[in-house]
C-alpha cells in the first residue's frame, strides 16, 4: 500500500484571469487574495482534481519542456507551501485502502 | 473632454466591489432618504434575476457587495439572496435602518456561512432618544432601531452605525456619541449629513443644515472626535469637511499654494473601484448618481459598461477638469487645495456633473462667498464639458 499527500484547489476560492499577468485568487472565507504568475496559473488549473507533488512537478515539465525535473519539484513544493492552508487543501492519499 | 467611450489608462478589468440596492420597499419613510425618488419610480427585480446577477459577478471576480435599499430586511427572500452571494464566492455588507432585526434574524444569520462572509452591518441612528431620532422617521423607529442594534452587538456581529447629521439632531450630537460609544459600547461610528436630494427635497428647510448649523456640527464633531480618540469617522458631511478645511488652513499657514493631487474635480475615487445596481437592474456609477445610466443588467454586459460606458467615464474624467476652469472657482486662491466635492451632490443640486459642490467650498465656509446655484455661464461651461452625459433612463 503506497501513502502520499495530494493537493487540490480549495473550491471556495475564486480565480480571475488577469491577462498576461497571471491570475488573482480570492478566498472569501478569509477575505484574502493572492496573485499567481502564469506558471502558478497553469498549476492552479491542474489541481482542480487532487494531485500529488510528483503529478504537479510532472505537469510543470509538460507545460514548460525546458525545465529540469529537480527544478520542477522545487517549484511545485514552493507553490504549494505559498498557498497552504487557505488556497490549497491537503489530503492524505492511501491507495488501496477502503 | 477626452473620449468618454474609452476608459482611463490603468482601469481594472472589473471592480472588486459593487453596491446593490436590493429593493425599493421600505418600512419607514425618512425625511432625508436620498433614494426616495427611485424607490417610487422603479420596480424590484425578481429573485431569479438577482441570482443571475450574482452568478455573473462571481465569474467576473467581484469580491464583495454592499446591500441596501429601500430596507433590505423587507425582502422575505433576503437570506436566499445572501446564500446566492455566498455560493458565488463573494462577501457582503448590509446597510439597514435596524428596525426589523429580531432574535429570529440573528438565528437566520447563524446558518451556513452567512456570518462568516458578513463584513459589516450598518444601522442608521440619528438621535440619542426617540424624540430626536423619530423627528426624521415614523414613530417608534428609535426604539426598534436601538433594539436591533443592541441585538447585533450582543450577538457579536460586526456592527457599525451611521449618523446622518440634520437639523433635528445637530444639537444632540454629544448625546448620540455618548449613547453609541459609552452606552452601547461600539468601537466608533461614522457620520455624514442630510443633503438636498430624494425626500429631503420636500422637507429641505426642516432637514438640511444651514451654513451656521454645519459650522456648529463641524466644531462639535471635531471636539467629540478628540474626546473619543478618533472613534468618529466620516468620508462626507461636516466632520469630513472640517478635516478638509483644517488641512487647507495648515497648508496655507505653511505657505503652500496647493496640495498634490488636488486642484481638479477629483474628489470621487469610487468610480474607479466600484459601481452600483439599482433595484430594477439599472447599472449606475454610484447610487448617488441614479440618473446617470450605464445600462441595464440582462441587456448590457457588466464588463463592457464598466470600461466603456460614457456615463461612468464622464465621472472618471472629471479629474482632468481644473477647478480654475470653472467660472465659480476661477479666481479662488484655494483651488489648488480643493477637490471639488461629491459629483452626486452636485448632480442632485444642480443637475450637472461638472460643477463644484458648495458644501465643501472653503470660501463658502469662510463666508467669502454665498452657497448659490451655479451661474448661467457655469452651467453652459458644464454642459460643454459633458456634464449632462446620458441622463436618460
Amino acid at each position: 500500500m503506497s501513502d502520499a499527500k495530494t493537493y487540490r484547489a480549495n473550491e471556495v476560492v475564486s480565480c480571475v484571469d488577469e491577462g498576461e499577468d497571471g491570475a488573482m485568487l480570492y478566498n472569501p472565507d478569509k477575505d484574502d487574495t493572492i496573485l499567481l504568475n502564469p506558471s502558478g496559473r497553469a498549476v492552479w488549473s491542474f489541481i482542480t482534481a487532487p494531485r500529488t507533488l510528483d503529478d504537479i512537478a510532472g505537469h510543470l515539465t509538460t507545460v514548460y519542456p525546458g525545465i529540469a525535473r529537480e527544478q520542477a519539484v522545487h517549484d511545485a513544493e514552493e507553490f504549494i507551501q505559498s498557498l497552504l492552508p487557505d488556497f490549497i487543501l491537503v489530503e492524505q492519499k492511501t491507495d488501496g485502502a477502503v | 473632454m477626452p473620449d468618454v467611450t474609452e476608459p482611463p489608462p490603468g482601469l481594472s478589468r472589473f471592480p472588486k466591489s459593487l453596491d446593490l440596492s436590493l429593493t425599493g420597499r421600505c418600512n419607514l419613510k425618512c425625511r432625508y432618504c436620498f433614494y426616495a425618488d427611485e424607490m417610487t419610480a422603479l420596480n424590484d427585480m425578481p429573485a431569479a434575476r438577482w441570482h443571475a446577477l450574482f452568478e455573473e459577478l462571481g465569474k467576473l471576480g467581484v469580491q464583495n457587495v454592499s446591500l441596501s435599499g429601500g430596507e433590505v430586511f423587507t425582502r422575505p427572500d433576503l437570506f436566499e439572496l445572501i446564500d446566492g452571494i455566498i455560493a458565488n464566492k463573494m462577501r457582503y455588507g448590509i446597510l439597514t435602518n435596524g428596525t426589523l432585526i429580531t432574535e429570529e434574524t440573528i438565528k437566520e444569520f447563524a446558518k451556513g456561512k452567512r456570518r462568516l462572509r458578513l463584513d459589516s452591518i450598518q444601522v442608521s441612528i440619528d438621535g440619542s432618544c426617540a424624540e430626536i431620532h423619530d423627528q426624521s422617521r415614523p414613530p417608534k423607529s428609535f426604539d426598534r432601531a436601538l433594539r436591533g442594534l443592541r441585538l447585533l452587538k450582543e450577538a457579536g456581529f460586526p456592527v457599525a452605525v451611521r449618523v446622518t447629521v440634520n437639523r433635528a439632531n445637530v444639537n444632540d450630537l454629544p448625546n448620540v456619541a455618548r449613547l453609541l460609544i459609552e452606552d452601547v459600547g461600539l468601537p466608533g461610528f461614522s457620520t455624514n449629513e442630510a443633503e438636498q436630494m430624494g425626500s429631503a427635497r420636500c422637507y429641505g428647510e426642516n432637514v438640511v443644515l444651514t451654513n451656521a448649523e454645519r459650522k456648529q456640527a463641524m466644531e462639535t464633531l471635531t471636539n467629540l472626535n478628540k474626546k473619543y480618540n478618533g472613534r468618529i469617522s466620516a468620508t462626507a458631511g461636516p466632520l469630513a469637511a472640517a478635516a478638509h478645511f483644517a488641512e487647507i488652513e495648515k497648508a496655507c499657514a505653511e505657505g503652500k499654494t496647493g496640495i498634490p493631487g488636488r486642484g481638479t474635480l477629483c474628489s470621487c475615487g469610487g468610480v474607479f473601484t466600484k459601481l452600483a445596481i439599482l433595484h430594477d437592474g439599472t447599472i449606475v456609477p454610484c447610487n448617488m448618481l441614479p440618473k446617470l445610466v450605464m445600462g441595464v443588467f440582462g441587456h448590457h454586459s457588466l464588463a463592457e459598461v464598466w470600461r466603456e460606458s460614457p456615463a461612468i467615464n464622464a465621472v472618471r474624467y472629471r479629474r482632468r477638469i481644473p477647478l480654475q476652469s470653472l467660472p465659480s472657482c476661477k479666481d479662488c486662491s484655494y483651488a489648488g487645495f480643493c477637490a471639488g466635492g461629491c459629483p452626486g451632490s452636485a448632480m442632485a443640486r444642480f443637475g450637472r456633473l461638472n460643477v463644484r459642490d458648495p458644501l465643501v467650498c472653503y470660501r463658502v465656509f469662510k463666508g467669502e462667498e454665498k452657497d448659490e446655484p451655479p451661474s448661467a455661464e457655469e452651467l453652459k461651461a458644464a454642459d460643454a464639458g459633458g456634464g449632462r452625459t446620458r441622463q436618460q433612463r
